[in-house]
């Protein structure tokens, strides 16, 4: 690793070779459309349960139904942070360069799916806690996960050197991963409002088959989204750094 | 109140948690759909900004992908 990061030139000739990610681009065009029917059919069947065709619980009532996006969302927010970091690695120890745009495209993905995370969740909070925010060690932790995803993109806006940043920021996504084990564990580790696990356990679920449907259709439907969506920026990602290449090459040639 | 509501009122009324439940699929919606437009119109742009590029310099493009480097990138300090 440390090796891959002294490398004397880190700016030249590296994200060139970008310029024709031609197995990308035929990988993405082959799943785009089985992600989009993914997404299309989960999002229609799991509002369709969570929404209507599911019991009411017998404590929260019908406020039950925004876990089906709330806690989706909060295993995304989470998935996302590790696609961050595992792209920041590879960017860093291979100098993969589709690893540091999957890097790039990742982030707002993962800042969204975190802002939802906190925003349902406090939503929920209102009338069941009685509260739309607490202190506690869960919600603490998830907002941090948010300032990181910020921290994340300032970084790679921070630099005008591209591939500098690219750095800065995959190491901040590595080192940042300790804060996954936190968010999962803190409502084991502290004493928290927020619930504890209930559908990952070692003795099995203990919800209800008829809420714990529509709950797993919909984070598939978010995982989905999250494919769809990745691809999409991954495109975009390179076709901007395609035309800053060739713009670059243009002012080059201007100015010998 | 809940009693004489009709099929559709009584779903959208949520048992009388409508102002949580809809606010919270509502701001998903807007979000995620909201985030999935403005990636397909800037992948849009970048696009078109691409294809005049290579429009206007249809030879040079050759060069630089077999040229190492290049560009004010490596001029920086």
């Amino acid at each position: 690793m440390a090796e891959a990061m002294a490398s004397p030139n880190p700016s030249g000739g590296f994200f060139h070779r970008l310029a024709n990610p031609a197995r990308f681009q035929r990988l993405s065009a082959w799943l785009m459309p089985w992600l989009v029917l993914i997404t299309l059919g989960c999002f229609g069947a799991g509002l369709y349960y969570g929404l209507y065709a599911s019991p009411i619980d017998y404590q929260q009532k019908d406020t039950v139904r925004i876990m089906y996006v709330h806690v989706p969302a909060a295993w995304l927010a989470m998935m996302s942070y590790s696609t961050l970091a595992i792209s920041g690695f590879v960017a860093l120890v291979w100098r993969h360069p589709l690893a540091d745009v999957a890097g790039a495209a990742t982030a707002p993905i993962g800042a969204i799916f975190t802002f939802l995370a906190l925003f349902t969740g406090a939503i929920w909070g209102q009338p069941t806690w009685g509260t739309w925010w607490v202190w506690d060690a869960r919600l603490t932790s998830v907002l941090i996960l948010f300032f990181m995803f910020l921290g994340y993109i300032a970084i790679r806006n921070a630099f005008d050197d591209r591939a500098r940043a690219g750095r800065a920021a995959s190491l901040l996504a590595i080192v940042g991963i300790v804060i996954l084990p936190i968010i999962k564990f803190s409502v084991d580790w502290w004493n928290t409002l927020h619930q504890p696990a209930s559908v990952s356990k070692l003795s099995g679920s203990s919800m209800d088959p008829a809420m714990l449907r529509p709950l797993l259709i919909m984070a598939v439907a978010y995982m989905a989204l999250f494919g769809v969506l990745l691809l999409l920026r991954m495109r975009l990602e390179l076709t901007r750094r395609r035309v800053e290449a060739l713009q670059m090459a243009r002012a080059g040639a201007a100015t010998p | 109140m809940t009693e004489d509501m009709s099929p559709l009122m009584s779903f959208f009324h949520m048992g009388g948690y409508w102002p949580y439940i809809w606010p919270a699929y509502g701001v998903v919606a807007v979000l995620l759909i909201g985030l999935l437009v403005w990636t397909l119109v800037a992948l849009k742009r970048s696009k078109l900004e691409l294809e005049a590029l290579e429009a206007l310099a249809p030879r040079r493009r050759r060069r630089t992908e077999t040229s190492p480097a290049g560009g004010p990138d490596d001029a920086q300090p």
